[in-house]
């Protein structure tokens, strides 16, 4: 694995408050939490999704927007409750699933970065992610990640 | 975002943790969508009532709610439950599915919000006036409000809905702002409408074209009743996300605004509606065999309907292996009882359940795969999220079919 210790810090709104530092996973498809993510495992179920099959879990996960039912606000809580939530979410625009969820579930959410957060950050990055004040910071970037 | 020291209170705490979780929602949600402030609602209708939707992390999250205080500050109702409440026996309904059902209503209950279990609040006493500003979720009955009633509200999802009823208030954005429902599309209606089958699929159709936006349908010599005014609005929030629509010199906002409509007309999208975008969607859904369940009541039926049903069934009856089922709420069930239409439905071989209906009732338990409705609203969902086959027809072709077969 190949590192770099330049950092890229990405401004935006901080939506949901609290401060964690984790490993990204990245798509730039939205994503449903009702019916597209199993809440017991964590994992992705739609079928086609580019994250098909991989879990969530304590990820800084990045992804456009929230799709589908507004159930999905229900699932991000119980995902919480039983630990198979992700530690963060980066968004290009959160909408009311989404933030909803965040808010239940004390998940931090961080929307409308100055850089576009998934082609800026790549999955198996170490990212900071300060929901308090907007900021996103990229502390090594993992070139030839790992799935 | 600008709050009043009332507010504000709710936010620190004051009022207890629920009040506080719920304020916390509205007020996140309404940031992340440029709200400047929260207004008063008067109010709610919840949905997230369904067992099959909301499952066991409803229930967590409700548990939590109940057990931090959650207490409804306004007239709250709530949405279609998985089941008829009462009578969920004779549904088939297995019993565990029951007993959550059961403690969901009852957590519903804890914190005041009526069990109303109906798609239709705007029927049965959750009724706002013109330009009263609520927070609905049930997307039919948002359009309803808005559209026919002249009432103020977003789409509210599930969380959202209760939040409001915990807090009597909801962001200042979207609907709930005059400049955002001026209409956006101008729909000629040149085709034939008169049953509510017509105006599922023509609020269907229209959804489909325009996706989002504020239609507004031409005069017709012939305008839709409550009936088809009920179905226009489930269609045209199934397939599009509008929840707003006018129609000239017959909803109240199009009689009020009439002069700027007429001025604004030319700005606006044109769409011409006719025979031959309605007549298809009927032969794209057409069975061809006897179904297993009819289903007429979604959105969930009047007493007028049930009436005309009853009046339609009097001494017939429905083939055997044909289940017939009219969804409606459970207090316009007690006017039918009493009316003598449950008997004579009951007597064809129907039943008339309540509480529930056919979208969020768990179906595939109950083994039903040929489904015959009224509803295309009813239809897109059972086709795409349950893979059923479906068929639309009106409500006379229905009983035609229960009673003689295909």
């Amino acid at each position: 694995m190949h590192e770099e210790n330049k950092k890229i810090v990405l401004k935006g709104r901080g939506l949901v408050e609290g401060r964690v530092e984790g490993k990204a996973l990245v798509t730039s498809q939205p994503i449903s939490f009702y019916g597209g993510v199993d809440p017991l495992s964590g994992v992705v179920t739609e079928r086609g999704h580019e994250l098909e099959g991989k879990a969530i879990s304590g990820k800084i996960l990045v992804f456009p927007y929230g799709k589908g039912s507004t159930v999905g606000s229900y699932a991000i809580y119980h995902m919480a409750k039983i630990g198979t939530a992700p530690l963060a979410i980066i968004n290009l625009e959160s909408e009311p699933i989404i933030v909803a969820g965040c808010v239940l579930a004390n998940i931090p959410l961080v929307d409308k970065l100055d850089k576009d957060p998934i082609k800026t950050i790549e999955t198996g990055d170490i990212v900071q992610v300060n929901g308090n004040h907007g900021i996103v910071v990229i502390l090594s970037k993992s070139r030839k990640h790992k799935q | 975002m600008f709050l009043t020291k009332e507010e504000e209170k709710m936010l620190d705490g004051e009022y207890g943790e629920a009040t506080r979780l719920a304020m916390r929602l509205i007020v996140k949600v309404g940031e992340a969508l440029g709200a400047q402030k929260l207004i008063n609602i008067n109010s709610a209708q919840v949905s997230g009532v369904s067992y099959k939707n909301i499952g066991d992390p409803g229930i967590q999250l409700l548990e939590d709610l109940v057990r931090l205080g959650g207490k409804s500050k306004i007239l709250s109702t709530l949405n279609p439950a998985g089941m008829d409440i009462k009578n969920w026996k004779k549904m088939g309904i297995p019993k565990e599915f029951a007993e959550k059902q059961l403690k969901i209503i009852s957590l519903y209950m804890q914190m005041d919000i009526l069990p109303t279990c109906s798609c239709i609040p705007y029927l049965i006493g959750n009724s706002p006036k013109y330009r009263e500003h609520v927070a609905w979720a049930e997307s039919s009955a948002v359009t309803y409000a808005n559209s026919v009633l002249g009432a103020r509200t977003n789409r509210e999802g599930g969380p959202l809905a209760l939040a409001s009823a915990l807090t009597g208030k909801t962001a200042f954005y979207g609907f709930h702002m005059e400049e955002n429902r001026f209409p956006t599309h101008y729909i000629e209606l040149k085709a034939k409408l008169r049953y509510p089958a017509d105006y599922s699929i023509l609020g269907y159709v229209v959804g489909k074209k325009i996706k989002t936006g504020v239609p507004l349908f031409s005069y017709t010599r012939m305008p839709p009743d409550t009936e088809c005014l009920k179905a226009l609005s489930a269609g045209l929030a199934t397939s599009g996300s509008i929840s707003l629509f006018h129609i000239e010199n017959y909803t109240i906002e199009a009689i009020i605004k009439n002069k700027q409509l007429q001025d604004g007309k030319s700005n606006m999208e044109r769409i011409i509606v006719e025979e031959r975008d309605i007549k298809p969607v009927f032969e794209e859904y057409k069975l061809t065999t006897n179904p297993d369940l009819i289903y007429i009541g979604c959105p969930h039926a009047s007493i007028q309907e049930i009436g005309k049903i009853a009046q339609m069934l009097r001494n017939r009856k429905i083939k055997g292996d044909i289940e017939f089922w009219v969804g409606t709420a459970a207090n316009i069930k007690i006017l039918a009882d009493r009316a003598g239409y449950t008997d004579i439905i009951e007597k064809s071989g129907g039943k008339i359940i309540t509480d529930t209906c056919i979208v969020v009732s768990p179906l595939k338990i109950l083994g039903f795969q040929k489904i015959l409705t009224n509803s295309a609203k009813a239809c897109y969902y059972l086709t795409g999220l349950e893979k059923l086959d479906v068929g639309i027809a009106t409500l006379e072709e229905i009983i035609k079919t229960a009673v003689e077969g295909i």
